[in-house]
């Protein structure tokens, strides 16, 4: 099983794409059974290997004092084949699992599994039924190679699969204006990001004379950043730390584009244009978190320069906190929770640059379990009411109760309430802030995040008492979900609330982190749950929840004044910090001149002189050069003697 | 009369004159005659023209070296002769479906498929 | 004299071909004449079942051998094109299949000729001396004269036999012509006594160069080199598409297998003073094959011309006379037989009422069947060099051989550059098909069925033509076997 079954986890959504597409689409329930066959499957075989990645690590997870573990673990599959051979570089195909990839490999199957039967009972009666699924096998394939590549080409191709393949799901609905515009903001911006990913990966691959992971770790860990020259093609003049300073802030933006991280977010919020079940898996459990994945891998890239960390640690805080005031303006119940997202993704960034490589990948276990709750929670309100809009909701508890309390309950869990899983995560990054590496000890890095903890309580209650509690102002009559929908949900819900030590105990936990933390970073500390921690957690959700108790179910304060009293700041919320607008901006003067420019030199020189020209040419010089076949064979004699006469003459 | 002899009687070059004279007899044959029989005929010639060529060699061959030269190329002349008899036999069954389906034999009728 | 075993060990797939051909005689006679559905079908999948078997055959129990017999020789570029003509055969029965309800009669001897044909081909790839290359030559060429006429009811077809067979039987005779010469020039009619007598003269003798030449011609001939393709666009277009698709893959491959034999082994180090002569024709055949393409309005005759411009690259290949180029031209074969198979079944389908190619046929395909214009659409891309399909890495590995070539030899740049602008010029025809295809209206909106066999071997032709683009290693491999042994086997006299 360890040989074939990385294989099997990677190539059977493939086939299941591939199967739809060509021959299963006529009948519905063979394609949706199929493509969610194919996840399952793929999720038992990983189960199976994270018993063997346990019980391999299990030994090494009591280290001498029981809290510090030894860094990475032995444990891991490794299957390469050669693919492509150019003289001495050969480019491998490989599935690798070791404890980074198997943690994603859990998550991305396990969640994606459910929102696959989810989708079965939310795409019911659409046209595309079938063709939704394969999409979905496709993305699934996609994501998949990225999480089992060993290398940054695998990983590069697979990146760029994922961003079709989400472009495809996007842009599902495309009859729909604003869902193919959304599909193409989302593919455009993920090309800026991927742009500047492949330089990345050409320069470093250039510098270490190695795409694969492990190999690269090895040179720049050993050679630091300042030294880094094993390959031939530069000269030393090149191959020095500047050199490596662009490679990494070209990687990083391939990072930003995937994760949605600021400035290259504006895609994500848009890309709600999708159907629910598209939002959920991609947009919360696993596309976007492959960029915090991917920047796990190449942790050690970065971390030779204490700077570099630093600039990863702030790019993450800043866009979580930005991502959370902009959350606390939104009406749209799926862009709230897509700005919910961006932020929870600068958690996970942050984490990594403050050297907690395990803490931000439980943070995306636990964030994809709640978040994709989340968002099949809204899914199925939106299901009920046909809106998104929050305004147009209210007292739906009474109408989907089963939705709601699995809802509620998500959201403290992402609010981080005492023993919820997004407790014991998310307290494991404010623990980093509090206490942070000497590179990045400042005030904002104290004391941002633990505030952005709050706004997350803030516009989370906000929409929790706008949907469900109040007034209903919904028209028509909602009804609860079929069980196909709420059933994946009340999985989500028990894993969000379990995934703490109810699940993982000390020991899973221990394990956890040392198969998730790369070879390189600090040693580890634990949370404690002690009194100060859940006083600490406590007090950031009283306060947040506190506010939006006080302004949305009560009344006591009108939200108008509030967005009067704090006037241009509430319109920079509310109009996302004017980002989208300076790209508009930026578009319509700048580069639209320019297009201008180029356009009339297409139109005049280009297409009327060269194109039109040398199509007229080729034509007419076609025309001419099949004249000679008259359809006469004693022509066709006489032209092949006159050819052999050609050739003999000029070559005798 | 030896072989050298015969060799000597005749050179080579007259030899080889004569095939290259029917060679471009059959090909001059091949473009000018409009009658598929005839052009058809014209191909035997060119293919006679090279068996004789073959055979001149052959001889020439051992004649300057007596000791060890085969007679291969007098051996291919009987599987050209073979070959275009075969070639011949097939192209007179097209020749004949023309004649039935067009009822013509005149290669020049026949020219629908150009450009 | 050599033994049955050791003939048998080089000629055994050919002895297969030629039993089967003559099993199918004796299942006919046996069976009954003149009934036309029963025989024939149990004709046609006998010869299906048995070309499987020996393609099958010589995977798993045909190995190289780097042992030179004067009859021939199985090293792996033989084994390498043996299987590749097995393969064209098979493809040429099953696109037989949707076709031959339009015969009027001799469906049963139809796959006796195309396996008599197959095994010309399969010969060619071993032979060993002049005498087994003229008549494993012309057993293809006969072979064909009479597939190309098979349908004499149908006056196109007649005229493609008529021009086919008048235009071969002069291009044997200068074959056999030439051979003469080289015969009389070196004293020898096997490729060692030829090759050994070439390199032991200072300078080539202008009989012996005036053999060659007219060697090269009835080679050309078979290839589609301009000015010996004359007879491709007619012959292409009155041939049933069957037939015209194993034209276009087996018999031009047949030209190739022959010329890369005598150029790489033959000729031998000699062969850098040819470079000038093929790459000549390389630049021409790559000029007049693409700008002939361009005003076509048959398919079957476009894609004729596409052919031509085709051999053109392979020649361009062979003039850069290397181990790389070599192997590119190996690769090069094997994608062309995936897209031209599946556009000539294409054909097939589109054609079933009406029976013409005419390119208004493919008008709007990709409303009646998206299926067959995907299909299409990937046959064409792939033709025009277009990533990610099998064709462009074909190309590429050409170019790159040639490029490397350049450094020695650097009239070839100025043919890479041409072949670069032709490539851009095919582009623009193999679209204009592709636009009829997506964006025309087609004459009858009615679907197009497609029985489940014909969807197989299309699917298994795109298959091909992306995975080889992706996992094109394998081959590589192959094709590099089959170079190095064509390069290593310099044959050093008796």
């Amino acid at each position: 099983m360890n040989e074939l079954g990385p294989w099997l986890i990677l190539f059977l959504p493939l086939l299941s794409a591939a199967l739809i597409a060509f021959g299963l689409h006529r009948s519905k329930a063979l394609s949706a059974g199929l493509s969610i066959g194919v996840v399952w499957v793929g999720f038992f075989i990983a189960a199976g290997f994270l018993v063997d990645a346990f019980s391999a690590a299990g030994g090494g997870a009591h280290g001498a004092d029981g809290h510090a573990v030894a860094a990475g673990s032995a444990w891991s599959i490794h299957h390469a084949i050669d693919w492509i051979s150019v003289g001495a570089h050969t480019l491998q195909y490989s599935v690798f699992v070791d404890g980074l990839s198997l943690i994603m490999l859990m998550v991305v199957l396990g969640v994606g599994g459910l929102i696959h039967i989810y989708a079965l009972g939310y795409m019911k009666g659409d046209d595309g039924f079938s063709r939704f699924f394969a999409y979905l096998s496709l993305f699934m394939f996609s994501m998949l190679g990225i999480v089992l590549s060993d290398n940054f080409f695998q990983i590069f191709i697979h990146w760029e699969l994922v961003g079709v393949s989400s472009y495809l799901l996007i842009g599902y609905y495309y009859k729909k204006p604003s869902a193919s515009a959304a599909g193409n903001k989302a593919f455009l911006t993920n090309r800026v990001g991927d742009f500047g990913f492949m330089l990345g990966i050409l320069m470093l691959y250039f510098a270490t004379g190695t795409a694969n992971f492990t190999e690269m770790g090895e040179v720049i860990g050993a050679e630091g950043w300042a030294d880094v020259q094993k390959f031939s093609m530069l000269g030393t003049a090149v191959t020095n730390e500047h050199f490596m300073w662009v490679a990494g802030a070209l990687t990083l933006m391939g990072v930003m584009g995937k994760s949605a991280q600021f400035p290259l977010h504006v895609w994500l919020p848009d890309a709600m244009e999708g159907p629910t079940p598209v939002s959920a898996l991609i947009h919360a459990a696993t596309m976007v978190a492959a960029g915090v994945f991917l920047l796990a891998r190449i942790f050690f890239v970065y971390l030779p320069s204490d700077t570099a960390m630093s600039i990863v640690a702030h790019l993450g805080m800043f866009t979580a906190f930005f991502a959370a005031t902009i959350a606390t303006t939104q009406f749209d119940i799926k862009r709230i929770l897509a700005f919910s997202t961006l932020s929870q993704l600068g958690y996970m960034v942050m984490a990594i640059g403050l050297n907690g490589t395990d803490v931000a990948m439980y943070h995306l276990t636990t964030h994809a379990f709640f978040k994709a709750l989340l968002f099949l929670g809204a899914g199925s309100v939106i299901h009920a009411v046909h809106t998104n809009d929050i305004r147009e909701m209210g007292g739906l508890i009474k109408k989907l109760p089963i939705t709601s309390w699995l809802f509620l309950i998500g959201t403290l869990a992402l609010c981080g309430f005492p023993w919820l899983s997004g407790f014991w995560s998310k307290d494991g990054v404010l623990h980093l802030t509090h206490a942070p590496p000497a590179y990045a000890d400042n005030m904002l890095i104290h004391w941002l995040p633990t505030f952005t903890a709050v706004l997350t309580s803030y516009y989370m209650f906000r929409l929790v008492f706008l949907t469900f509690f109040g007034k209903p102002r919904y028209h028509g009559e909602p009804h609860e979900s079929p069980p196909t929908m709420w059933v994946p949900m009340a999985v989500l819900c028990l894993l969000a609330v379990i995934a703490g030590p109810m699940l993982f105990t000390e020991d899973v936990i221990a394990t956890f982190r040392s198969l998730t933390r790369p070879a390189g970073s600090s040693p580890f500390h634990h949370i404690h749950a002690d009194a100060n921690t859940v006083i600490h957690a406590l007090l950031i959700f009283g306060v947040g929840a506190g506010a939006a108790w006080v302004t949305f179910s009560r009344g006591w304060v009108d939200p108008e004044r509030i967005k009067k009293a704090l006037g241009p700041i509430h319109r920079l919320f509310d109009n996302r910090w004017y980002i989208d607008d300076l790209y508009t901006w930026i578009v319509n003067n700048i580069q639209q001149n320019f297009a201008r420019l180029c356009d009339g030199f297409d139109r005049i020189v280009i297409i009327s002189g060269l194109v039109n020209g040398s199509a007229f040419t080729t034509r007419a010089l076609g025309a001419l050069s099949a004249r000679y076949q008259t359809g006469s064979v004693r022509t066709y004699a006489m032209l092949f003697v006159a050819g052999v006469a050609a050739l003999l003459a000029l070559t005798l | 009369m030896t072989l050298a002899a015969a060799q000597n009687s005749v050179p080579l070059e007259h030899w080889l004159t004569l095939s290259g004279v029917l060679f471009t007899l059959g090909l001059c044959g091949v473009m000018m005659r409009r009658n598929v029989i005839l052009v058809l005929m014209s191909v035997e010639i060119m293919l006679n023209a090279a068996n004789v060529a073959l055979v001149v060699f052959n001889k020439y061959l051992i004649a300057n070296a007596p000791e060890g030269v085969a007679l291969d190329g007098q051996v291919f002349v009987f599987f050209t002769i073979a070959v275009a008899a075969a070639e011949a036999a097939v192209a007179l069954v097209i020749a004949m479906a023309l004649f039935r389906r067009l009822d013509t034999v005149n290669v020049d009728d026949v020219a629908n498929l150009r450009w | 004299m050599p033994s049955f075993a050791e003939i048998m060990s080089v000629y055994g797939l050919e002895f297969g071909l030629g039993a089967l051909a003559m099993l199918l005689i004796v299942v006919d006679l046996i069976t009954g004449r003149g009934r036309l559905t029963g025989p024939a079908d149990v004709v046609r999948l006998l010869a299906l079942g048995g070309v499987s078997g020996l393609l099958i055959y010589s995977f798993m129990f045909l190995h190289a051998s780097g042992e030179v017999h004067a009859f021939g020789q199985l090293d792996a570029f033989a084994l390498y094109f043996k299987r590749f003509f097995l393969a064209t055969t098979l493809f040429t029965l099953l696109l037989t299949a949707p076709y031959e309800a339009r015969f009027s009669g001799g469906r049963a001897e139809f796959p006796v000729l195309v396996l008599l044909t197959a095994m010309g081909m399969c010969m060619l790839s071993s032979v060993g001396d002049f005498v087994s290359l003229f008549v494993g030559l012309e057993l293809v060429t006969i072979s064909l004269f009479l597939l190309t006429a098979w349908r004499p009811g149908l006056p196109r077809s007649i005229e493609a036999g008529i021009k086919f067979v008048i235009i071969g039987a002069v291009a044997a005779a200068f074959l056999v012509y030439g051979i003469a010469f080289v015969y009389g020039a070196t004293g020898a009619l096997d490729f060692a006594g030829v090759s050994a007598a070439i390199q032991s003269m200072a300078t080539m003798p202008a009989g012996l160069k005036f053999g060659l030449l007219l060697v090269l011609v009835g080679l050309g001939f078979k290839l589609g080199a301009v000015p010996f393709h004359i007879w491709i666009p007619d012959v292409y277009q009155g041939a049933p598409t069957p037939v015209t698709a194993f034209l276009s893959v087996g018999s031009k491959a047949a030209g190739v297998v022959l010329l890369m034999r005598l150029v790489y082994t033959v000729l031998g180090p000699a062969a850098a003073e040819w470079a000038g002569v093929l790459g000549g024709l390389a630049a021409i055949t790559l000029l007049m094959g693409n700008l002939g393409a361009i005003t076509q309005t048959d398919l079957k005759r476009f894609l004729g011309y596409s052919g031509i411009a085709h051999a053109g690259f392979l020649l361009l290949a062979l003039a850069a006379h290397s181990e790389a180029s070599a192997s590119s031209i190996l690769f090069y074969m094997v994608t062309y037989l995936f897209a031209n198979m599946a556009a000539f079944l294409v054909i097939i389908v589109v054609s079933r009422t009406s029976d013409d190619s005419h390119m208004d046929r493919v008008n709007g395909l990709a409303e009646r069947s998206p299926f067959l214009a995907f299909v299409l659409l990937v046959s064409m891309l792939s033709l025009a060099g277009v990533p990610p399909f099998a064709g462009f890495v074909a190309k590429f590995m050409i170019l790159r051989a040639a490029m490397e070539a350049a450094l020695h030899n650097p009239a070839l740049y100025w043919i890479v550059g041409l072949s670069l602008v032709m490539v851009v010029v095919s582009l623009y025809y193999y679209l204009c098909v592709l636009k009829r295809v997506y964006f025309r209206e087609p004459e009858d909106k009615g679907v197009l069925e497609i029985s489940g066999s014909t969807k197989a071997i299309l699917l298994l032709c795109v298959i091909a033509t992306i995975g080889l683009a992706i996992f094109f290693n394998p081959l590589v491999e192959s094709a590099n076997a089959g170079a190095q042994s064509l390069m290593g086997a310099l044959p050093q006299g008796h």
